[in-house]
């Protein structure tokens, strides 16, 4: 290890281009795949933030709502139930309603939550000012993507034409189907859903899903099937699912998921393969040297942990320079294209990357393993 | 004689009495039915203590196949390999490649030195494999250059040298971790006439005073005269001059 991190190190200090040419190579295919998962990844997370915005273990839905946070109707006594469950620590309400936003003339599409405070419903991320308790019937809070809009804490906003609010906090980015979103109570919500929608029949009384917090040393999947049971002695049909599997059942998502991850699996993909041939070429480059430093008494663990070390750099490299230009394209593009940069998707496509050269790598680590030494004296025997 | 497999594990080159370099009834058959071939048939030799041996004979004849045989770089069909007391076909391919790092020199015809390592570092580098003292390694390969007339290329890179230095460079590599026994293939292929001679004289002067046993292949009979011995290959088997 010692001797090939030597050779390696003098190689990268003296002769970068050899270590360079291929990180080119994979950086485009490392900076794709990065941008591909930051597009997935933002889209995911403009689709599903209301739900990331929360901390809670499950989701109560009706189950005529098929897990549609927009369609489901839960009677809000009936969530009250849910806090006596066994294993059930704490249970508050969510809703939404698509509203519109109007700020100084500009109007806006966004999402009204309707949210229990002090409860798992509250957002947990608050990034300036307050959020709305319970009561307080005109104040709300705005996520960073509406106050990327230009609204700010103490601005008058108006919410579905008519309700105006003032905006007391900001929250981090919790949009929902790709709309930034304002909470507010529950009674808000339901006022401005019965004016948007009077055909809804929207209530006080009537709540979008329950969300869940069970209590320490308590498996979800276990309190589940009691909640359920619960509901039904009230003679209510819900649903009950895991807030991992709620994400995946906002609409679009699952889209969203299946083919953009095609897409960076392709690229991955195409990374093992040219990582497969670009360790061949180096193998085959270097095949008589390597013959005749296993001539000279250098065992095949040396060429091979050698060949290693140069793909664990080409991989660095090729990784640092992609998440680079994934970091700048994403500053470049305009707000309204779905791609911000995240560090762990940058890190976790690294891994992922680094996985898949090692893979790829393979094929040239037989080959330099088989490299007979006899070839340094031109006998392929 | 003894398997030498712990000998050639512990580094130490103890003398040992009698020839360095013994191939006995060596034979190497190449490739598979019909197409196998006879490389080298029946060869048997030896090599004293500070005694350079010098094959020659014309291309095919076997001669870099009998080499690799006796260098252990590769293992012949039948027959056997004596190095300094041990018998490399005894041993993994792990101790097999710590039998050439440690007893074993190599001078190639083209050496392929690394390119982005200095003339010191590459020869430096036989004794990183062979686990020597970084120390002593030095001060050798001082000595070495010096004594090669390469103490002001020792910073240079291979690219930068000519063909006589370059063989000079992997005359000292090969020479670096004092092995016992130096196989040179054709190591005055690619130089001029001059340059050849000085090479190979250089080789023959430390293989004597040194009191290594040396092996010389060529098919050139004016470097073959300045070995102790000379022997004669054509196809594949050892032949009167």
């Amino acid at each position: 290890m010692r001797l090939s991190t030597h050779i390696v190190w003098l190689e990268l200090r003296r002769s970068p281009s050899r270590l360079v040419r291929p990180a080119v190579t994979l950086t485009v295919l490392a900076a794709l795949a990065m941008v591909l998962a930051s597009l997935v990844d933002t889209l995911d997370r403009r689709s599903t933030g209301v739900l990331r915005a929360v901390e809670a273990d499950l989701v109560v839905f009706n189950v005529e709502a098929r897990q549609q946070v927009l369609r489901s109707r839960v009677p809000r006594p009936a969530t009250i139930g849910v806090g006596f469950v066994d294993g059930v620590h704490e249970v508050g309400v969510l809703s939404v309603v698509p509203t519109t936003v109007t700020h100084q003339g500009d109007q806006l599409r966004a999402t009204l939550v309707g949210f229990n405070a002090r409860t798992p419903a509250e957002p947990v991320r608050v990034l300036e000012g307050r959020v709305p308790t319970d009561g307080e019937p005109n104040i709300a809070a705005i996520d960073a993507a509406l106050q990327r809009t230009g609204i700010e804490v103490g601005d008058r906003i108006i919410l579905g034409g008519s309700l105006e609010v003032e905006v007391v906090g900001v929250i981090a980015e919790a949009m929902f189907l790709q709309q930034p979103t304002v909470w507010v109570p529950p009674e808000v919500w339901a006022r401005t859903g019965a004016r948007a929608f009077p055909e809804r029949g929207y209530a006080e009384t009537i709540v979008g899903i329950g969300l869940v917090e069970v209590q320490v040393g308590r498996e979800p999947a276990e309190v589940a099937p009691d909640i359920v049971t619960e509901l039904a002695e009230e003679d209510l049909d819900v649903e009950v699912v895991a807030l991992r599997d709620a994400l995946a059942a906002v609409p679009g998502v699952s889209a969203i998921r299946v083919t953009f991850g095609g897409l960076v699996a392709l690229a991955l993909g195409v990374v093992v393969l040219v990582s497969a041939g670009l360790a061949l070429l180096q193998v085959d480059q270097d095949r008589v040297r390597n013959a005749e430093l296993r001539a000279i008494g250098a065992g095949p663990g040396v060429l091979a942990t050698t060949l290693l070390l140069r793909l664990a750099v080409t991989w660095a490299l090729a990784s640092a320079a992609g998440a680079v230009l994934a970091a700048a394209l994403a500053a470049a593009v305009p707000p309204a294209v779905p791609l911000a940069v995240r560090p762990a998707t940058l890190a976790t496509i690294a891994a992922v990357l680094g996985m898949a050269v090692g893979v790829g790598g393979a094929a040239g680590l037989r080959r330099v393993s088989s490299i007979d030494p006899a070839e340094a004296l031109g006998e392929p025997w | 004689m003894t398997n030498g497999q712990e000998q050639a594990d512990d580094g130490v080159h103890a003398p040992s009495a009698g020839p360095v370099l013994i191939a006995d009834r060596l034979r190497k058959v190449v490739g598979d039915g019909a197409l196998a071939v006879t490389a080298v048939d029946e060869v048997s030799l030896h090599v004293e203590r500070g005694e350079l041996l010098a094959i020659v004979g014309p291309s095919g004849s076997g001669k870099s196949t009998l080499l690799a045989m006796l260098g252990a770089l590769s293992t012949p069909t039948a027959g056997t390999v004596v190095i300094d007391g041990i018998y490399p076909g005894d041993l993994e391919e792990r101790d097999r490649s710590a039998l050439r790092a440690g007893r074993i020199g190599f001078v190639f015809q083209r050496p392929a030195l690394v390119p982005f390592l200095t003339v010191t570092e590459n020869i430096l580098l036989a004794g990183q494999i062979a686990g020597a003292a970084e120390a002593t390694a030095r001060e050798r390969a001082g000595r070495l250059l010096a004594v090669l007339d390469l103490g002001d290329r020792s910073g240079h890179r291979p690219a930068a040298l000519s063909g006589g230095e370059l063989q000079r460079v992997a005359l000292a590599r090969a020479l670096l971790n004092d092995p016992v026994v130096v196989l040179a293939d054709e190591p005055t292929a690619n130089l001029d006439a001059e340059r050849g001679r000085a090479v190979v004289a250089l080789l023959a002067e430390h293989t004597r005073e040194e009191g290594r046993a040396g092996v010389l292949v060529t098919h050139d009979a004016s470097v073959a005269a300045v070995a102790d011995r000379t022997l004669h290959l054509l196809d594949g088997r050892l032949v009167e001059a």
